[in-house]
């Protein structure tokens, strides 16, 4: 399917889990409540990858990066 | 706190979701922008919940009196045991653990009950009418 407009979000897991355990869960609400208000505004999903990224300095979190497109 | 029914949590957010699905695109794009801002991570409730003691995963909810007695009980507790009341600073010590062990174990669905308040909020202020 062809899109006219791409856009890209991210969500990233917890910083308090992170810091606390090393390690964390996407917040799936969140993630669940952005998607929302982008599929309200007529977004779809194209594609979604997963990265890791640094955080503050000592610690790496991982964030799901979204192409949303329409 | 009174015990939450997993099922009555479950079937509020699925009522939840059809009223708003059947809000218009504007105010449904309203409805998850507010949401997205204020409903809270298990996750996080539940590493906050680690630090018993503590008391902060109530504070990451909101609910200052109940982490501030939280605090009083767990430092009236040491105090006590410190000061030779060893029974009394356990079983105030052991209660607290208790009651917060079971707030652990049950983080997903106290979480999800909250956020299904702040989210019927925001439909009632957004709509003007209740969700149920």
């Amino acid at each position: 399917m062809a899109y006219n407009e791409y856009k890209v979000i991210t969500v990233v897991e917890s910083g308090v889990g992170t810091i606390f355990l090393g390690a964390s869960g996407i917040p799936t609400d969140k993630m669940e409540a952005r998607l929302n208000m982008e599929a309200a505004e007529g977004w779809q999903v194209v594609f979604q990858i997963v990265e890791a990224k640094r955080f503050l300095l000592f610690w790496t979190r991982e964030a799901i990066i979204i192409t949303l497109g329409r | 706190m009174w015990i939450l029914k997993q099922e009555e949590v479950l079937q509020r957010d699925k009522t939840l979701r059809k009223r708003v699905g059947e809000l218009s695109s504007d105010k449904r794009f309203e409805f998850y922008k507010r949401a997205n801002s204020k409903i809270k991570d298990p996750d996080t409730y539940a590493v906050l919940n680690y630090i018993i003691i503590a008391g902060l995963h109530h504070f990451y909810l909101g609910k200052w009196m109940l982490g501030l007695l939280n605090i009083a009980i767990s430092t009236a507790g040491i105090i006590m045991f410190v000061l030779g009341e060893q029974i009394l600073g356990t079983l105030f010590v052991a209660g607290i653990l208790t009651f917060e062990l079971h707030q652990l174990f049950r983080s997903q669905i106290i979480v999800k009950h909250y956020n299904n308040k702040i989210k019927e909020q925001i439909y009632s202020s957004i709509t003007g009418r209740e969700p149920y």
